[in-house]
């Protein structure tokens, strides 16, 4: 049977690919760097035992934030600054995921280009203006 | 060589190494340093560490194999057994709700069982109108006020709950639906895709139609998502199936690469308000990738009668937080407490289990 079984399209297989392994590369991060956290707790943006103890206190974001790395800025400025930190690189790897739409549709559209199919290379530059909207801060809610 | 050393289980061998080792050395680390003053016990911290991993690769798991995102599970999870505040459990809850249909979007595409160029064209509808959906929750709140949000929150349980009666009733023309003729939007955009289904052992061509009643089914799912902050996948995988004949497994499979797209929107305005905690998200996303690459595995493998009754369980305690909540905003009831929110989960749980048994009983 196994001849018979149609190869996936190229756009597929690409994208999923590319998807696949930067979440990967994302989670191996969201495990070394809680480690780094607990190891050094005091070369963090912020210092993982008194953060628990926040969370647990019911406290915002906002206010955990304030509280102990003094301010709230443009996040993506927050783990640029503590990159070589524990939770700045943790939040690193979870930007990276979060974002993983346009690191991936991006190849994925020049395969839909090759292909001669305009409609989702236009489709797939309105998903990704939306993440870059979206993650630069532009458009907020509430 | 080993199928324990080839992709995908090298992947998930490395994750699980990584698991042990770092919650290992952390383990050591926090036995070894005292707890500075006014901060959690090291211990306490491990222990938070450990349980949200377990937990969230359990919720991933089942998640994936239903195609909807944790988020519906989590939520809950967190608000009923934590003090932690509900902004921080949303945005985390949307870090749930996408990576282990992220991890999952890898196997599901390679296969062909997702069909990455319909996700694309209705992630269009879902990020415009998940956002359009979350601005319109701040106006409803100022102008409607509870009585407006109780209204919506019935609508949408009861149309989750016939589309439950149209999910048992409808049997295999769910599973396999028999579309004759494309629509001009599926020929258009050459959107048809076979695939080959291991459970039946042969190629499927699956035919679609609708798809412009599915782009605004999407765009309504997608203004619900963002209006209340939740996942969508309960919604999408039904609403593919019933709307556009969309094979359930291929449903499913295409609702984890869509949340996984879309939620890439979505996720953005709860990290600019302050709501991501790394070290408190990082367990739940490292356990979703875990879980939702072993989910997949499972998806890509099992007879989609399983996917069906799955859906029913999990469709149908949606359907039961749904309508509770909105007639106890309306004074109609009191809010029910956690343990029978449990005890239907149980029930529901139970009822989805002694149908795929006997589902299984008979194919055999």
């Amino acid at each position: 049977m196994t001849e018979d079984r149609p190869l996936a399209p190229l756009h597929n297989r690409v994208y999923g690919e590319i998807v696949y392994w930067i979440t990967f590369t994302s989670c191996l991060i969201c495990f070394v760097g809680p480690m780094f956290s607990m190891i050094w707790p005091d070369k963090n943006a912020m210092n993982p035992y008194f953060t628990y103890a926040m969370v647990f206190e019911g406290m915002t974001g906002s206010e955990i934030w304030m509280a102990l790395y003094g301010d709230w800025p443009w996040f993506h400025s927050v783990w640029w600054n503590n990159f070589f930190t524990g939770d700045g690189f943790t939040m690193f790897g979870i930007t990276l995921g979060t974002t993983v739409a346009v690191w991936a549709l991006i190849p994925t559209m020049f395969v839909f280009a090759g292909n001669k199919q305009p409609q989702y290379v236009i489709f797939s530059l309105i998903v990704v203006f939306m993440v870059i909207f979206a993650a630069s801060g532009i458009v907020r809610i509430g | 060589m080993s199928k324990w050393l080839k992709p995908p289980w090298l992947e998930l061998n490395i994750m699980l190494l990584f698991a042990v080792v770092t919650y290992l050395v952390i383990f050591i680390v926090v036995t070894a340093t005292p707890t500075p003053e006014g901060g959690m016990a090291g211990g306490v911290i491990w222990g938070w560490l450990v349980g949200f991993f377990i937990i969230s690769t359990i919720i991933a798991l089942v998640a994936t194999v239903g195609g909807i995102g944790g988020g519906v599970l989590f939520t809950p999870f967190i608000l009923a057994f934590t003090p932690i505040d509900s902004l921080i459990a949303r945005g985390t809850g949307l870090i749930v709700a996408m990576f282990s249909g992220l991890m999952a979007t890898g196997p599901v595409c390679r296969t062909g069982l997702a069909n990455v160029k319909m996700c694309i064209f209705l992630c269009v509808a879902f990020g415009v109108s998940c956002f359009g959906g979350a601005m319109g929750a701040v106006a409803v709140a100022e102008h409607l006020g509870e009585f407006g949000e109780a209204a919506v929150r019935m609508l949408l349980g009861l149309v989750i709950g016939g589309l439950i009666l149209y999910f048992i009733f409808g049997g295999k023309k769910i599973e396999w639906p028999d579309v004759k003729v494309s629509d001009k939007i599926t020929r258009t955009l050459d959107l048809r895709q076979p695939f080959y289904e291991p459970s039946l052992k042969k190629v499927v061509d699956y035919g679609l139609t609708r798809m412009g009643w599915l782009f605004f089914g999407i765009m309504f799912v997608g203004t619900g998502s963002g209006f209340f902050g939740m996942g969508a996948g309960w919604a999408i995988v039904p609403f593919q199936n019933v709307i556009a004949g969309t094979p359930i497994k291929v449903a499913a499979a295409n609702s984890v690469v869509l949340l996984g797209m879309g939620d890439c929107v979505a996720v953005w305005p709860y990290f600019m308000m302050g709501a991501l905690v790394p070290i408190l998200a990082a367990p739940w996303l490292a356990g979703q990738v875990v879980g939702g690459l072993l989910g997949a595995l499972v998806l890509v493998q099992i007879k989609a009668g399983f996917v069906r009754w799955l859906l029913i369980g999990l469709m149908g305690f949606s359907c039961w937080g749904l309508i509770t909540r909105a007639l106890s905003m309306w004074n109609v009831i009191e809010r029910p407490p956690h343990w029978m929110n449990g005890l239907v989960l149980l029930i529901l749980l139970s009822f989805v289990m002694v149908n795929i048994v006997r589902e299984f009983r008979n194919n055999d």
